[in-house]
């Protein structure tokens, strides 16, 4: 009763009168594997590089690649500004023909920076229009804060996040840790923390060595 | 006894570095992963000639040690064999792998972080991954992320796993390869198909001429783009990259490749064009103001056929060469181990102007040297348009693009380019029987067509087997 | 002067000095260089020991000349008087172009041309206000190579034609003083010089980070700074615990934890947190706050202290790259980021300056189209950006007694030489590539105001040396790659230990 009540506030802080939209669908949540997991012997890992990984933020996220990251609002990020650093190449000006193959320093922080940038655009207008919310829907408010962080609708988003970027399932080492993030930002002195739970939890997937490796 | 043999070989004429090297080392090693093709480099034992590695000092060590030096080709040759006998038992580089073993396995000897890998496998499947065997799931991701540039989704994947069986899978990725192929990711403009070409067509932004017009309009290298793309997609033979006496047309939104007999871009005649060594933009800048363009010949025989003569890679001396007809100085003994290859192998450009002149800008122009070069130097108008390459003659540019075509060296290259796109590095050692297997396949069962050769990439366990 | 004539830093260069120290002192801990992973037994036969390990870095800032910069084009020209009766056949300037450079060796030429090739613009250069106020800090060696591609010729001028297992120059730098720096090596150049050495056994760090776009590079320096609506750096640091502790557990990660891609991958997630905690997004941040095209403090960012003064001396910043990479070349080392920085022109035109060119069509090699001009234009181009630079690092201490300028080489390397011979007394003539050069370089460390070698005028052909003695050795036409580079590290003073390098004292200070 006091819970639906909180929803509705959240609801109507959001601009709309509307029916709360439902969650996404309870995941089938894998056991995480004990010790036993076979190692690859080949090793033969790829970074996904700039045009693959827009892409897949951007089908994950339901964004149009260009939406994806923009330095300054107007720059793209791989495209244009660290297509290099993602592992593109660079032919026409200073005669980059070819890809380093290998990541380099900056890289993992150009990473963050897409991800960042993307999922921050997804939060925010999941959050301005939760009636055609794509990824954090149903997700029940309390003003700035998760209404229920032990509710089943962090684990149902979590694994709506896991299916559209990983394309898989999420284990069960991976929802009880998203789920600790959000007792751990709702503990902080953080303004929205429901707000930061899902940048957090979107930033920690999309850049994740299986999101962008292949 | 055998010093006295020696002595009147000795008196041969002799050059420091030794194009014969490759060729004696795969006599005596045919079924070496290097000799399979193709020919060891210099590198295989020497760090820049004549400084040599671990290897090569050994090697030399065993050549009729105390005969004076250099020794003459004939008796390097001679003698070769032995010194490699002599240094088979040995580790030179200490990575606990015999020299024999390393030239048998397609290892480097003279290198500590080159040796044979036995990967035992070990685990089973775990709950993603087949990590022994070829994992068709794994496959189709990277399959999709490697044509289309996107993972496959949550849904693709399920539906995926839930065809009928491991046939129906393997030919469901078959038709996703050519699905993919068409896309605008794999061949549109700046899509896979160019990244390729970049190293190959070396672009200059600012020299661009049409479409993305630079500060200094000379070529529009576009055009190459699209004949390279065109030959590598569809039922086309990738052979004509080097041979085609037509241009290709691209139209965009969506992007279409089409052929053509001319384009107001281009300005060789058909009866002298080579593909895309002979484009305008070919000419401009490779050939750009120089009488004897040995930039452009060894341009395209490291692009299209994977040989840097800079690295003394695909050194086929001719007797009697470098003639040295343009007075360049490369008769000089340090030049000559490479320029005896690579002037021959420059002469068929002879004819081709780049931009030294407006009025014969980007042609063929008979005479072209008598025209407009008789001044650089005394014999320079004797260059003729026959050349050699590979040891063989040819009569002009069009005979060297179809000695160059046919080689094994172009499919191997054209194999390694995508081998490299693909599974993400050049051929490793443990995976040299695989890349053989497909290379030769993709020269004798599929006659040059990339899209077969990108289906057996795909195949192979190098991609396949996590 | 780097210093005040009294030879003492004045008390506002001392207080940034000490500041500096003081910040190098308390990030220390927490940056790990490349040459932290090295305190091992190999470390001798590296080249690396403890008394290169002072901890006082060195700085190497490479000026790729792509194109073939001729040395007969500038400090060792030759006088038609002095080649005979082959001046009007080779590359000789007119005697009055020539111009002496009092108490030095070196010479200096005066070009005027009404174009450059094809390209309608007058070329009018002067070397010798540059060669006067910086010959005691001038060394040039002249060079005989081994290969006239330029892409090979450019890496065979930063690895001595693989002289000591293939590792460049600024690897070698990196290796030897980049300890505690993020970005030990920075490379901006193009072509062979933006190559990665063939030494495969150093620490990652010491391999080039690239960098082709320098003034929005920087911007890359932060995971999270300058997006709008991204949540505090609380939040994403606990974002990354989570993700961090994930990926190491998960099923991805335990079956591809052993690759070298995973194991680069999370030493370089570990290097970039170093990078955030300098702040280097803005302290290495040129571009200015101007709405509404870099709206910088609209998305929380903003230019460096330093941005102001940089956009002032390298007017041309935002429009030729080159003016660029030297801004950022002298942040990296100023905030001791990097050790070893590598910037060139590249072969593009570049509009703007004021010429209205500011780099013709293949910097150095336009030579073939127009050899007088280009060389002219393009060693102007070259010279001021060093004169720039070199006038910054004076400026800037590194401690209380010695500036920026004190501890760093800067090494000109270019592809090769030009063919010397012209149709007879030609102006305006094209040239090809040639062995046979010389190399610029300029440091207090260098011996300053000497030519090693020389050049035969009845040729103008360029003799060797002796890299121990320094003793000129006319006839001596053979390639001395392997010298070049061991001059430029013996003169910076590192550690050859097991390096098999030629004895190149010659060239040390």
């Amino acid at each position: 009763m006091f819970r639906n009540a909180l929803m509705t506030l959240s609801v109507v802080t959001a601009g709309c009168f509307c029916a709360p939209p439902a969650p996404p669908p309870p995941p089938q949540v894998m056991e995480s594997p004990d010790a036993g997991v076979g190692a690859s012997a080949r090793g033969n890992l790829r970074f996904k590089g700039p045009e693959r990984l827009v892409n897949d933020v951007a089908a994950a996220l339901e964004l149009r690649a260009d939406q994806v990251c923009t330095e300054l609002g107007q720059y793209q990020c791989a495209s244009l500004v660290h297509n290099v650093a993602l592992g593109g190449v660079d032919p026409y000006g200073p005669g980059l023909y070819e890809p380093s193959g290998i990541t380099a320093v900056t890289t993992p922080l150009v990473v963050d920076r897409v991800a960042l940038s993307a999922c921050t655009r997804r939060v925010d207008a999941d959050l301005a229009t939760p009636q055609s919310a794509v990824v954090f829907r149903g997700v029940p408010l309390n003003g700035k804060k998760l209404a229920n962080p032990d509710g089943s609708e962090l684990p149902a988003v979590i694994g709506e996040l896991t299916r559209r970027v990983l394309a898989r399932e999420p284990y069960d080492r991976e929802v009880s840790r998203y789920v600790q993030l959000a007792r751990e930002l709702d503990a902080s002195p953080e303004a929205e923390p429901a707000r930061a739970w899902m940048q957090a939890v979107c930033f920690a997937v999309v850049s994740s060595t299986e999101s962008v490796f292949y | 006894m055998r010093r006295l043999l020696l002595v009147p070989l000795l008196a041969a004429a002799a050059a420091q570095a030794k194009p014969p090297a490759g060729a004696v080392l795969c006599a005596k090693y045919p079924a070496a992963p290097e000799c399979v093709g193709k020919q060891p480099s210099c590198a295989y034992c020497h760090v820049a000639p004549p400084q040599r590695n671990g290897f090569g000092a050994a090697v030399e060590a065993n050549l009729a040690p105390g005969a004076p030096r250099p020794l003459s080709d004939g008796d390097f040759s001679m003698l070769l064999p032995a010194a490699l006998t002599a240094v088979e038992g040995l580790d030179t580089d200490g990575d606990g792998v015999t020299n024999l073993v390393e030239i048998q396995r397609g290892t480097l000897p003279a290198d500590a972080s080159s040796k044979p890998l036995d990967r035992a496998c070990q685990g089973d499947d775990n709950p993603q991954f087949s990590v022994c065997r070829y994992d068709l799931k794994y496959a189709y991701k990277k399959v999709l992320l490697d044509f289309c540039g996107a993972s496959p989704t949550f849904a693709q994947l399920k539906a995926f796993a839930a065809r009928p069986s491991d046939d129906d899978r393997k030919a469901f990725l078959d038709a996703e390869i050519d699905r993919c192929a068409a896309t605008e990711f794999w061949q549109g403009k700046n899509g896979q198909l160019w990244k390729v070409a970049h190293p190959k067509i070396r672009p200059v932004g600012s020299l661009k001429q049409g479409e993305d017009q630079g500060a200094i309009p000379l070529a529009d290298y576009y055009d190459d783009y699209a004949l390279f793309a065109w030959t590598q997609t569809g039922d086309r033979d990738a052979r004509e990259v080097l041979t085609a006496d037509y241009f290709v047309r691209r139209q965009t939104n969506p992007t279409r490749y089409s052929k053509v007999t001319s384009l107001t871009s281009q300005r060789v005649d058909a009866a002298h064009r080579a593909g895309n060594m002979t484009t305008a933009w070919a000419l401009t800048y490779f050939v750009m103001f120089t009488a004897l363009p040995r930039n452009a010949a060894s341009q395209m025989y490291r692009a299209y056929l994977g040989l840097d003569i800079a690295k003394q890679e695909g050194l086929y001396s001719v007797p009697n060469e470098p003639q040295d007809y343009d007075a360049k100085g490369v008769a000089a003994r340090e030049c000559a181990a490479c320029h005896a290859t690579l002037d021959p192998l420059s002469y068929p450009w002879r004819n081709y102007n780049g931009i030294s002149s407006e009025m014969y800008a980007t042609r063929y122009v008979p005479n072209r040297i008598e025209l407009g070069f008789s001044a650089e130097a005394p014999r320079i108008t004797q260059i003729p348009e026959r050349g050699v390459i590979f040891n063989q003659p040819v009569d002009d540019l069009r005979g060297w693009a179809r000695v160059a075509a046919d080689s094994d060296a172009f499919a191997i290259s054209t194999t390694t380019d995508y081998w490299k796109l693909l599974v993400g590095h050049a051929p490793k050692p443990d995976e040299n029987a695989e890349f053989v297997a497909t290379w030769k396949r993709f020269k004798n069962d599929h006659q040059y067509r990339v899209q077969k050769l990108l289906h057996d990439i795909v195949k192979t366990e190098a991609y396949g087997v996590p | 002067m780097s210093l005040r004539s009294n030879g003492r830093l004045s008390r506002r260069q001392a207080l940034k000095a000490l500041s500096l120290a003081a910040a190098g002192t308390s990030l220390s801990p927490l940056l790990a260089g490349c040459r932290s992973a090295l305190v091992t037994e190999e470390d001798v036969e590296r080249g690396v020991r403890r008394d290169a390990l002072d901890g006082k870095p060195r700085f190497l800032i490479t000026i790729a000349a792509a194109g073939g910069a001729s040395i007969i084009d500038s400090f060792l020209a030759v006088r038609a008087s002095e080649a005979g009766q082959s001046a009007a056949r080779l590359n000789t300037f007119p005697d009055s172009a020539v111009q002496a450079v009092s108490g030095s060796p070196f010479r200096a030429v005066r070009y005027m041309g009404p174009r450059l090739g094809a390209i309608p613009i007058a070329v009018n250069t002067n070397q010798l206000a540059f060669a006067q106020k910086y010959r005691d800090d001038m060394l040039v060696a002249t060079s005989t190579g081994t290969s006239v591609n330029h892409v090979i010729a450019q890496k065979r001028a930063i690895t001595g034609n693989a002289a000591w297992k293939g590792r460049t120059l600024q690897e070698v730098v990196a290796l030897q003083w980049g300890q505690g720096f993020p970005l030990p090596n920075v490379n901006m150049a193009v072509g062979g010089y933006a190559e990665r050495g063939t030494d495969g056994s150093l620490p990652a760090s010491c391999y080039a980070e690239t960098v082709t776009g320098p003034s929005l590079w920087p911007l890359g320096l932060d995971g999270a700074k300058g997006i709008r609506g991204a949540p505090s750096r609380e939040v994403v640091e606990l974002a990354r615990r989570a993700r961090n502790e994930l990926d190491d557990g998960s099923v991805f990660g335990r079956t591809f934890g052993a690759s070298d891609a995973l194991t680069r991958w999370r030493t370089q997630r570990a290097d970039g947190a170093k990078l955030e905690v300098q702040d280097l997004i803005t302290k290495l941040n040129v571009i200015p706050d101007m709405p509404p095209q870099i709206p910088l403090s609209q998305y929380g960012l903003a230019s460096s202290p330093d941005g102001a003064r940089l956009r002032q001396v390298f007017p041309e910043f935002f429009t030729d790259p080159f003016e660029a990479q030297a801004a950022l070349a002298f942040l990296l080392l100023k905030h001791r980021v990097s050790v070893a920085v590598t910037i060139g022109p590249d072969f593009n035109v570049t509009v703007g300056g004021p010429t209205g060119i500011a780099n013709p069509p293949l910097a150095f090699d336009y030579s073939h189209n127009d050899h007088r001009g280009g060389q002219a234009y393009m060693w102007a181009r070259i010279l001021g950006i060093i004169d720039r630079l070199v006038t910054l690092l004076k400026a800037e201490p590194f401690d209380a007694t010695e500036s920026l300028w004190d501890r760093t080489m800067l090494y000109v390397a270019t592809d090769f030489g030009r063919t010397r011979n012209r149709p007879d007394n030609a102006m305006e003539f094209g040239s090809g590539h040639d062995l046979n050069n010389g190399f610029l370089l300029m440091s207090p460390m260098v011996k300053g105001n000497t030519v090693l070698g020389g050049v035969d005028a009845a040729t103008t052909m360029a003799y060797g040396f002796d890299a121990r003695t320094g003793q000129a050795q006319p006839g001596k036409f053979v390639s001395n790659e392997p010298d070049i580079y061991s001059g430029v590290l013996t003169a910076m003073g590192a550690d050859l230990s097991g390096s098999g390098l030629p004895d190149a004292s010659a060239f040390k200070g």
